[in-house]
């Protein structure tokens, strides 16, 4: 009887080889199957790609002669809107500042209205209806060397700032 | 000259194939009517004995089993979907309308009961929850099983939300527009949300981003969308069901039942 309670404790100590290698083997298992798992699902893991496939943020948008004087054109693909004033151009965002709809030009009114939840904006991108916390922003502007209007979404500009031509 | 139907009864039921199949014979006596509750396959799912007063339709309205039989409804139509649905952004609108035209038998059929049970899904496990609620069938020892079931109320609007952008229509892109841009508001998580700037997150880094694959709404976001709305959340929810009817089972049918 005392020989069995022996062995038993013996095999259940971890200093003996069987029990080394049951520890071992576990560790190195549940260690590397944690060490996965936090790869995957961590901050810049496996669901943060590392190469994007999208357009330019920097992009040609036509000759400055192209465009009407007091007026908006429209960019959809671009998701901006280029306001011309005289010899002045701004780059304004289509993006709703509530929660990312595109905004449209209303012409008769003067003003950005936003389809999604009835956000409106002056013609300058200043928010004065609906849920939209801040004015819509502005783009930096540059003329390329051909002479064409640049624009630049990467770079957020002061609502003041207007490209003179 | 008719063959003689018993013979060729014993000859189906009396061999091997059919006896490693059926455990015990249909006839009426009661050690078969044991057996066919003991060696049932929904053994877990369903009590040996129900009480009487389980049949009172109006104490559940079944709900949460009206809620299981649209996920799977949800799940047989879905996969047939699968073979006629491409999630790719040149093709996947095109394809929905050509299932909608019938363009596959039962196409238009499959492609709107599977919407329309999607939508009646959130509302009966909405309700489930409710009846759950007024009944205080979350009280103990059920605890366990109501945090279970408010993650299933999770996972079937995500389940929901991601099956909204498969279309690849405006409804959908817009909403998933909004609702990412929600995401992109969290705390802690996303880059127009609290503490944002003290963690050092921005639009190519976020929560958002992971759950887009990029910055904007582009074809990573409709695979991803594909791949969580077909294959991990339902795996997910499928898991989750099963420990919430196993969590039924052992708790017992709360009030009288």
């Amino acid at each position: 009887m005392a020989e069995v309670e022996k062995t038993e404790v013996t095999a259940s100590t971890w200093t003996s080889r069987r029990g080394f290698f049951t520890y071992a083997g576990w560790t190195i298992f549940l260690g590397t199957t944690l060490a996965f798992m936090a790869k995957t699902f961590s901050f810049t893991g496996f669901f943060f790609p590392k190469v994007l496939f999208e357009p330019s943020k920097k992009f040609p948008v036509g000759y400055p002669a192209d465009f009407p004087d007091h007026g908006v054109v429209t960019l959809k693909a671009r998701r901006v809107f280029i306001v011309r004033e005289g010899n002045n151009f701004s780059a304004i965002s289509m993006v709703c500042q509530h929660l990312g709809c595109a905004v449209h030009w209303t012409e008769e009114k003067g003003i950005y209205e936003c389809p999604c939840h009835g956000s409106k904006y002056y013609k300058d991108g200043v928010n004065f209806a609906g849920p939209a916390p801040r004015p819509l922003f502005h783009f930096d502007m540059h003329l390329s060397d051909d002479g064409k209007l640049m624009v630049d979404t990467s770079t957020i500009i002061e609502r003041v700032t207007v490209l003179t031509i | 000259m008719i063959p003689d139907l018993k013979k060729v009864i014993e000859l189906i039921t009396g061999n091997e194939i059919w006896k490693s199949v059926f455990r015990h014979s249909y006839e009426d006596t009661p050690r078969n009517r044991v057996l066919q509750i003991v060696g049932n396959v929904w053994m877990h799912i369903h009590p040996p004995t129900v009480r009487k007063e389980s049949l009172n339709i109006s104490y559940t309205f079944c709900l949460g089993g009206l809620t299981f039989f649209i996920f799977l409804f949800e799940t047989l139509t879905g996969i047939l979907l699968m073979f006629y649905y491409t999630p790719d952004v040149n093709r996947a609108y095109a394809d929905m309308i050509d299932l909608s035209n019938n363009a596959a038998p039962f196409g238009r059929l499959l492609r709107n009961t599977h919407r329309w049970a999607g939508h009646a899904m959130v509302i009966t496990v909405c309700f489930h929850m409710l009846r759950v609620f007024l009944t205080g069938a979350y009280k103990s020892p059920r605890q366990f099983n109501w945090v279970v079931g408010v993650v299933l109320l999770v996972l079937t609007l995500l389940l929901s939300f991601t099956g909204y952008l498969l279309p690849w229509d405006q409804l959908g892109y817009w909403a998933i527009t909004v609702g990412t841009n929600m995401a992109g508001a969290t705390p802690f998580a996303g880059y127009q949300g609290p503490f944002a700037d003290l963690f050092g997150f921005t639009i190519d880094n976020d929560i958002r981003f992971a759950l887009l694959g990029g910055t904007s709404i582009q074809a990573p976001a409709l695979l991803r969308a594909y791949v969580w709305h077909c294959i991990a959340l339902p795996s997910l929810a499928g898991g989750l069901i099963m420990l919430h009817f196993w969590r039924v089972r052992k708790d017992g049918f709360s009030g009288q039942l």
